[in-house]
């Protein structure tokens, strides 16, 4: 029964749907980004579409934005997850509560969590009408504007909603693996409480954090609904961008998309590598290490 | 290690902050009327609920619609990563680490992104605005996750007890079907679940591949979520939460059902 | 074995390769007559493409022309959803690879997609002289008969409807309506922070733009402009002047605009501006009708006018059904399908029928048509309007606003 080529079988039907769909996607970017005209097949291979593109204004505005909002996510939401994992460490019975809580986060669709976001935080929306109440605003236009704003905050706080609970679950399930007895170790050597989270518990966190840094990353980078529906006209992040010249009737616009999604594939690409490398990297820690 | 009182404030915070706009999310499906600056609804109906969901042929269509393509989706999924994870997670050969690589890309390339490629193919090939080419193209995306999950769980569990069965003499089919199968059950639904999910939650891949023709709930709720008719959104929000949990639900208890079924039958 | 196999595949490669030659599939010609229409088409079904974002729209599609069709011509209407963009790529393709019959008869179309459709040869004709309720109650002379934004019909398509800009404020809260650019501008100083517009390129805030231009400019003076970036921002730069010059006093002090229409509408309705606009010209009666604003909110124009555009229908060129397509698009301009488009209940779109050519009986229908309330009558909507000018200016004119309002 165990042939020598039985596990290629096994792959080939996952690996064939893969190729006609996944390669052939991110192929046909490529080829469509390369050609002269608009960008139909037959043409010249040339450049000068990413010419136009990386010396386009509007484009190198969506760039550092899209990259800048999901640094400022990554950053927070792996701050705060990490360290509501160990105060969830720390909490015990209601530690494991707050667990079963975080689930929620994780299985709502990001449209759901856009809405409650507005809900909550528009100028007409709960916190507004709180802040109503205390008489310190007569009217909605007063309410700082944080959702369709220019500074993405609430595209930052859909985000955080749900990157942060994924951070504190992965990271409170590394914690939970390691085994009691540094702390016991670290508390008989004298270290305060404090101590022991920092200087035992962080380290050993670093390589799920590193982790979860790239996912998150990379999620916020691509991420097309959040900024879709929450977004400002002023600005637009990367994928809506390319979106947006996609449905333009003018074939040299799909061309530009084309283009855009080439670029934000060879970015959401290097992350995986990134991210593989890491991965294979503590394997190999572990296996050799003997932590 | 023992907390202390702030570390239960910080939890207690935490449980309100995550729990909490859900709430206010059902205050809003229940109030018809809850205009500015009012901190409580003033009009309070559970009738325009009912009358939301009961008289809604769209809405049926969009749900029934997204409940369809959630199931292709899993089961595609499940056939394609199913024996991908065995190989990948049993046997050892050349190229092991590559496919794997490669198997897990999708989760790292935005989904716009690849859509956008795979449209025009779609179109060509009369997949565009079908029920199949939506569930194709959510199938990329829930693969990786599936396959994950499936392969954690077969370098668990290995190949030894098929490999006994075989040696005493026990056919392929029924290998797979009494040994392996049972063995993996909870990571397959795990996998189920995560594909069901994802596929569920589709909006711009239903959206372009859809091409007009094709409504899933998620399509259906965002203009109501453009023009801020935040009572019929919310409605809809929780239903599409009731129709998840409903779906998850009605797996969990098919699978109790198989287990107690293949294990208490006589032999 | 081998061997049989190489012959049976060569004899059936053969065989393919005679079929393939055997007949050039050829394009259908459709009826030279419309009386050859109607007789050949009963019984047939005829299928309609179009976007189908729009429950109005679609509930008149299936619940008042498809009856009334079938009832009347014995034809069933099949309605298809699908966006203008993948029908034109759909269409594209086939007359690549030559398709000559394929799966649409009728579509809904206008602006950059007809100059497109047109462009591209995609469409088939002409064909409106054809259709006997074009020759009697649409106006060869008119505007739109024959221009679609700029766009020369050379009879390819037939106007189904109109939809105009309309602005819409509440009585009860905004005394005096802007009647002018000059008007809004004052009435926005006095009242900070209430006005906006959706930002281009959505559909409205960019017909909004226009409709500043031609306040400003005048209609003229754009439709003659060239149709290149630099003359145009010559040409306009009052207008982006007027617009900068308004922005302190609009919401948020203009650092953001809402993303389109429907976040205007939202923000009205929570009371947070004191207008919104839409290019559906009885929206108001239907916000007022599902009660989500109150029933002092008016429906107004511009005393100079608004910006009104025609929608339109078009036969592929490979319309399997030439003939029911005739019928279908024949059905669409009559009286009482117009009257019943006009109707609030259904879809609140104005008529395209000359009323200079309707009888006392069929002026009637129109003029009882229910438009709910607070919304313009047809005929004062009418008076008030101004023509589109070329599709590739309006995407010229997106751009320019971004870079010298939006981006100042």
């Amino acid at each position: 029964m165990r042939h020598k080529y039985t596990p290629y079988l096994l792959v080939a039907p996952l690996l064939i749907f893969l190729t006609l769909t996944f390669v052939y996607a991110l192929a046909y970017g490529v080829i469509q980004s390369l050609h002269a005209g608009s960008g139909a097949l037959g043409g010249s291979i040339t450049l000068q579409h990413y010419r136009t593109v990386l010396s386009d204004r509007e484009f190198l505005v969506s760039l550092g934005a899209t990259i800048s909002v999901a640094v400022i996510a990554t950053l927070i939401s792996n701050v705060l997850g990490g360290l509501l994992a160990l105060i969830m460490l720390r909490a015990g019975t209601h530690g494991k509560f707050l667990q079963r809580v975080l689930q929620l986060p994780i299985i709502l669709p990001h449209l759901i969590v856009v809405i409650m976001v507005i809900q909550l935080f528009s100028q007409t929306g709960f916190i507004a009408r709180l802040v109503w109440w205390l008489g310190l605003i007569d009217n909605p236009n007063q309410f700082p504007l944080l959702v369709y704003d220019r500074l993405a905050i609430g595209i930052l706080l859909v985000y955080l909603y749900k990157q942060v609970p994924f951070v504190a679950m992965l990271a409170y399930d590394t914690l939970r693996g390691i085994s009691g007895k540094y702390a016991e170790v670290a508390t008989n050597l004298g270290a305060s409480s404090w101590q022991t989270s920092t200087q035992v518990y962080l380290p050993l966190l670093k390589p799920t954090i590193i982790g979860t840094s790239l996912i998150t990353f990379a999620f916020a980078f691509g991420a097309f609904e959040v900024p879709f529906l929450l977004g400002t006209p002023v600005w637009r992040t990367l994928p809506v961008e390319s979106y947006l010249l996609y449905t333009n009737i003018d074939p040299l616009a799909r061309t530009h998309a084309m283009v855009i999604n080439v670029l934000i594939s060879a970015i959401s690409l290097t992350i995986a590598g990134l991210y593989f490398g890491v991965e294979s990297f503590i394997k190999r820690q572990q296996k050799g290490g003997g932590v | 290690m023992k907390g202390g009182k702030l570390t239960l404030l910080v939890v207690q915070c935490a449980i309100l902050v995550f729990a909490g706009p859900l709430l206010a999310l059902v205050v809003q499906a229940i109030s018809l009327r809850w205009p500015f600056p009012s901190l409580l609804p003033t009009v309070v109906s559970v009738r325009h609920i009912v009358r939301l969901l009961w008289d809604n042929p769209r809405l049926a269509e969009a749900v029934a619609s997204s409940l369809g393509i959630a199931t292709m989706t899993t089961i595609f999924t499940l056939l394609l990563a199913f024996p991908a994870a065995k190989a990948l997670g049993v046997y050892n050969f050349p190229g092991k680490e590559t496919i794997k690589l490669l198997a897990l890309l999708p989760i790292m390339v935005p989904t716009a992104t690849v859509t956008m490629g795979l449209h025009t193919g779609m179109l060509r090939m009369g997949l565009a605005g079908s029920f199949l080419g939506v569930a194709i193209v959510h199938t990329v995306f829930a693969l990786p996750y599936a396959l994950r999950i499936l392969m954690h769980v077969f370098e668990l569990v290995g190949e030894r007890h098929e490999q006994q069965a075989a040696m005493l003499g026990a056919p392929w089919g029924r290998v797979f079907y009494s040994i392996t199968l049972p063995l993996v059950m909870p990571g397959a639904l795990s996998a189920a679940t995560m594909s069901f999910i994802i596929s569920f939650s589709q909006y711009i891949t239903t959206f372009m591949i859809g091409g007009g023709r094709i409504i899933t709930l998620p399509l259906y709720l965002v203009p109501h979520v453009q023009g801020g008719e935040w009572h019929v959104a919310s409605v809809y929000s929780l239903v599409f939460v009731v129709a998840t949990l409903a779906a998850l639900t009605l797996m969990q208890y098919l699978v109790r059902r198989y287990y107690r079924e293949t294990y208490f039958l006589s032999p | 074995m081998i061997k049989r196999l190489a012959i049976g595949l060569l004899v059936v490669a053969l065989f393919a390769l005679t079929l393939g030659c055997a007949e050039r599939p050829e394009l259908t010609t459709g009826p030279s007559e419309f009386a050859d229409a109607l007789r050949s088409a009963r019984g047939k079904t005829v299928t309609f493409y179009g976007w189908g974002g729009s429950s109005a729209v679609n509930n008149w599609f299936d619940n008042v022309v498809a009856p009334s069709l079938l009832a009347e011509y014995g034809i069933t209407l099949r309605r298809v959803p699908m966006n203008i963009d993948e029908i034109l790529r759909k269409l594209a393709t086939e007359k690549q690879t030559n398709r000559v019959s394929g799966d649409i008869d009728v579509i809904w179309i206008n602006g950059e997609n007809f100059y497109a459709a047109k462009t591209q040869e995609l469409l088939y004709g002409p064909f409106n002289t054809r259709i006997d309720n074009f020759n009697r109650l649409i106006d060869p002379q008119a505007a739109d008969t024959n221009y679609d934004f700029g766009v020369p019909v050379d009879g390819m398509s037939v106007p189904l409807g109109r939809a105009q800009l309309i602005f819409m404020a509440d009585r009860a809260r905004l005394a005096t309506f802007p009647a002018s650019a000059a008007q809004l501008l004052e009435i926005a100083r006095a009242n900070p922070g209430r006005f906006t517009y959706p930002a281009p390129p959505d559909f409205t805030g960019s017909a909004f733009v226009r409709n500043i231009i031609y306040e400003i400019v005048g209609f003229e003076a754009l439709n003659n402009a060239p149709i290149e970036k630099a003359a145009i921002q010559a040409v306009i730069q009052p207008a982006l002047d007027f617009l900068n010059e308004l922005e302190p006093y609009l919401w948020e002090r203009g650092t953001t605009y809402p993303a389109d229409v429907a976040a205007l509408d939202r923000m009205f309705a929570e009371g947070q501006l004191l207008w919104s606009m839409s290019y559906t010209p009885l929206k108001a009666a239907q916000l007022i009708a599902e009660g989500r604003v109150p029933t002092s909110v008016e429906t107004f124009v511009f005393d100079k006018g608004n910006i009104g555009n025609t929608h339109y229908v078009a036969i592929p060129f490979n319309a399997p059904n030439k003939d029911a397509a005739f019928v279908l698009i024949h059905h669409l301009i009559s009286v009482s399908m117009q009257a019943a488009k006009l109707d609030v209940a259904n879809w609140g779109d104005l008529p395209v029928l000359d009323l200079s050519r309707l009888d006392p009986s069929e002026r009637a229908i129109l003029e009882n048509t229910n438009i709910g309330r607070g919304a313009l009558p047809m005929d004062e909507l009418l008076r008030r309007r101004l023509p589109e000018v070329q599709a590739r200016k309006v995407a010229i004119i997106e751009e320019l606003w971004r870079e010298q309002v939006l981006q100042r």
